[in-house]
């Protein structure tokens, strides 16, 4: 593998990032200023406001200059890494989500491990049984998962393992690792659920599809046992579509997140942002925008990566036989 | 063709993958827990005097309180909510407070004096101290209200001083407040949250802007002291003892936000929170089932009222808002949707709001006289036949989401204008969208929903918005656009009077001719609900539980 045509790759596609998040950006930009309703009213609320107070709100937080040119400032501000003050509280933005992030990278990061360690064994197992009641089952049961909708998912398992079990808390996040843990088990598992689903199909095929090959007949009739075919061979090339779908995964973890978190009233990211777009808080919403765009676009370039270093056979760039 | 290479490469990324996650896991755990030391707020440590006055027997360690909504900032000015109200009122006060019965009473002022009709001068007690011990001085007190008077500054509670021309310190101890005009609504101002003082040093920083922001929390005068603050997430108080008053008998009191009303009642159900203010109106019921829970109600003077835009055709037709007046089943909504607990709406002022001039009682009489407009559906649509819509009209309202309170009268109100060939659609907005219109006036008003509580208790607070003139017009609250001389004339006298006898007639004639030629459609006046675990009490808790150190009113073990 030349590296040359790897560094070029990567490169090229962090290029190509820039220009996709200014238009993600300012797409939302645009959207925010469409939509009805002010910062500045947003911020004073249901009260009375001399017309001074309001230009004076307005003044400081740029909203009568030109649209075009208040992007502009606020690309700049990016740019030289002032990422702004919100509007509703003041504090810079950095702090708000620095705040918040770490809860919501635990909960991401928990729902995931707990859809790979339960969906990957699953989906073996339902290729394994192919065909029986087994599969069926495994199939029927994930595919429920990912069509319930994840906020009546986060409700049931509230009120039965909090309320009527009373196994875990019901709302807080917990302070100190185990704690939070605890805290953040149930809207982790109500997160995976529909996580689940896409891992345990996708291992299921990918599997079926490597137990059908040559090698594994061949393995077999040399007489080497299941254990060592699965463990060695089969279970390992089949999690080459597994770490491609972990990018898909990544994507959908940021909607559930929002939902599990107003559900679970935990002061994630995800509530920031609803709060912040209810509130027109224009520097908080662009903030998280880029931030999620940057992640996605990071996480799907390292998959990539990471995907030519598990399948050799991938290049970049020449095609090499 | 098949190569072990892969399988090899495989092996290792299957469990690295594995361990990446789990290290990445470890990583957010440490960061996300790193966070929680609470900051000291005072920036040094607080002088501990001696005790003014011990504190109440029954020592409670610590106290969790929820509310729906942290503040986003401690700082007044910027900010002013009830759920700041609930927190910032234990830790901040100004010259006056509001007793239990929601009387005028000194709090950094040990008395106070009219000494003529625009000037008010307060002297200030000498025991008072701000949480990093320094002496309270009027220049503090002058200083943190005049802030207000300065448009630079744009304080969201600006609008309270308009009467005031100057608020100087004229002694160590002594501040001095001028008004333009006798103004008697002013007397209130030092009690609400708009008067809470700081320290002058604080508001002349440089760092202003990040005044009440974790990084700048205001010093206070008050019993308890803010040690962290986390927006968001949670508020920390400790008792400061060196409190001029009487203090509560909580050491701690950590104060959460639960947004989801569902989850605040099962935190209470499980005792994970000691009590909580700002009930769901239309939820109290199943706050009452808990065991182990007391709820406790007041009335909260508040109002849901509905305003008909003169300038939209055709609500300035005046059998047109008798007609939707008689479609109000005022009754029926307080039975369903205030499960019981509330009042019919006669004129925008709750009945209690008149403590001041005549008892709540009185005032009840009173609104007995003015037409009542009763739900009648036959008056309805005898009153629209002679309008100049009688075929019906069709028309939209807007409602913030989330809004119960609001929502479900206009829903009640739609089917039953239906009947009558009036077709009114509801539609649900978010809070900002619902206030851009309110306040804009674009695109069009037509008819308003409005939730209101009261500023503090007097009788003409409510119609110096929905009533007067000057609320007409973007930005006020007089959507109605109603305009009438008279009305204005006596809202004047209202405010500029002293003599309650000439207040009660002024207001008295005002609210006839305004219920005369239905201004607004005033829906009902709601309770505020509170719930507190049975073996504790908060004897104190009234209307504006948000503007008093309620800790400390008749707080503690039963």
């Amino acid at each position: 593998m030349r590296s040359g045509g790897m560094g070029r790759y990567v490169a090229g596609r962090l290029l190509l990032a820039i220009p996709l998040l200014i238009v993600i950006t300012f797409a939302v930009f645009a959207l925010i200023h469409i939509a009805p309703g002010t910062p500045e009213r947003a911020l004073l609320g249901a009260r009375q406001a001399s017309p001074e107070t309001i230009a004076a709100i307005r003044e400081q937080w740029n909203l009568d200059e030109p649209f075009l040119l208040q992007y502009f400032l606020w690309l700049k501000a990016v740019v030289t890494g002032d990422i702004g003050r919100s509007i509703q509280s003041s504090e810079a933005v950095t702090a708000a989500i620095g705040r918040r992030i770490g809860l919501t990278v635990f909960l991401g990061l928990y729902a995931t491990l707990i859809a790979l360690l339960v969906g990957i064994p699953l989906g073996m197992w339902a290729a394994l049984r192919r065909g029986s009641m087994t599969d069926r089952t495994v199939v029927g049961v994930s595919v429920l998962g990912v069509s319930a909708p994840t906020f009546a998912v986060g409700l049931l398992f509230l009120y039965l393992f909090g309320v009527v079990l009373d196994w875990f808390p019901v709302f807080g996040a917990g302070e100190g690792f185990w704690d939070r843990a605890y805290h953040l088990t149930l809207p982790a598992l109500a997160l995976a659920l529909a996580l689940l689903a896409l891992i345990v199909k996708i291992t299921r095929a990918a599997m079926i599809d490597e137990l059908d090959q040559d090698y594994v007949a061949f393995a077999r009739s040399r007489g080497l046992s299941q254990r060592r075919i699965m463990g060695r061979y089969v279970l390992r090339n089949s999690l080459i579509p597994v770490v491609t779908a972990t990018g898909l995964i990544v994507v959908g973890l940021f909607g559930g997140a929002v939902l599990i978190e107003a559900t679970f009233g935990l002061p994630g990211l995800g509530t920031l942002l609803v709060e912040s777009v209810l509130t027109r808080d224009i520097p908080v919403v662009q903030a998280l925008v880029l931030l999620t765009a940057v992640f996605v676009i990071v996480v799907n370039l390292g998959l990539d990566v990471l995907y030519t270093v598990i399948d050799p056979r991938i290049r970049f760039g020449s095609a090499d036989s | 063709m098949f190569n072990s290479n892969p399988s090899t490469l495989c092996r290792g990324v299957s469990l690295r993958l594995v361990v990446l996650l789990a290290a990445l896991l470890l990583i957010a755990a440490a960061c996300s827990t790193g966070d929680d030391e609470p900051t000291d707020a005072t920036g040094g440590g607080a002088t501990e005097t001696t005790a003014a006055a011990g504190t109440a027997s029954g020592d409670i360690d610590e106290i969790t309180w929820a509310l729906p909504f942290l503040p986003e900032t401690l700082y007044v000015p910027h900010e002013w909510t009830t759920g700041q109200g609930v927190v910032v009122s234990l830790a901040q006060e100004g010259l006056l407070a509001f007793d239990d019965d929601l009387k005028l009473t000194g709090a950094l002022a040990e008395s106070w004096e009219q000494v003529d009709n625009v000037t008010y001068v307060y002297t200030i007690r000498e025991n008072a101290t701000f949480h990093d011990g320094s002496p309270v001085t009027a220049e503090d007190v002058a200083a943190s209200m005049s802030w207000n008077l300065d448009p630079e500054n744009f304080s969201f509670v600006d609008f309270f001083y308009f009467p005031v021309e100057s608020i100087e310190a004229t002694g160590d101890l002594e501040v001095t407040v001028t008004l333009f005009e006798p103004d008697v609504t002013w007397q209130y101002i030092p009690a609400l949250m708009a008067g809470f003082v700081m320290p002058a040093s604080q508001l002349a920083s440089a760092d202003i802007d990040l005044l009440g922001t974790p990084d700048l929390i205001p010093i206070g005068t008050g019993p308890y002291r803010v040690v962290e603050f986390i927006p968001g997430d949670r508020v920390v108080l400790e008792r400061y003892d060196g409190y001029w008053g009487e203090n509560g008998p909580a050491k701690q009191i950590t104060i959460t936000q639960i947004p989801d009303p569902q989850q605040r009642l099962l935190a209470m159900r499980d005792g994970d929170i000691d009590g909580t203010f700002d009930l769901p109106e239309t939820e109290i019921d199943q706050w009452q089932a808990l065991d182990g829970v007391d709820v406790i109600t007041e009335p909260a003077l508040g109002l849901v009222v509905l305003t008909l835009d003169y300038e939209t055709h055709p609500f300035g037709d005046i059998h047109v808002r008798r007609a939707i007046a008689h479609s109000l089943d005022q009754e029926g909504l307080i039975s369903a949707v205030l499960k019981g607990r509330g009042e019919r709406g006669t004129v925008v002022s709750p009945p209690d709001t008149w403590i001041p001039v005549i008892p709540g009682d009185d005032a009840r009489s009173f609104y007995a006289t003015l037409p009542q407009y009763e739900f009648d559906m036959e008056k309805a649509a005898a009153e629209l036949a002679q309008s100049a819509v009688p075929d019906g009209f069709e028309f939209t309202v807007q409602v913030p989401g989330g809004a119960d309170i609001m929502l479900n009268p206009l829903l009640s109100l739609a089917q039953n204008l239906e009947t009558i060939g009036v077709t009114m659609t509801v539609e649900e907005v978010d809070g900002a969208t619902w206030e851009e219109t309110y306040f804009t006036h674009e695109p069009g008003l037509g008819m308003q929903v409005m939730e209101y509580s009261a500023d503090f208790v007097d009788p003409v607070n409510y119609p110096t918005l929905f009533l007067w003139s000057l609320g007409a017009g973007p930005g006020g609250f007089n959507t109605s656009n109603y305009v009438n001389e008279r009305v204005d004339e006596l809202i004047a006298v209202a405010l500029a009077e002293s003599d309650p006898a000439a207040r009660e007639a002024a207001l008295k004639e005002m609210f006839e001719i305004a219920r005369e030629d239905v201004a607004t459609i005033p829906v009902y006046y709601f309770d505020t609900g509170m719930a507190i675990r049975s073996d504790l009490k908060l004897d104190g808790f009234n209307a504006f539980y948000y503007n008093i150190p309620w800790a400390i009113r008749g707080f503690g073990p039963k």
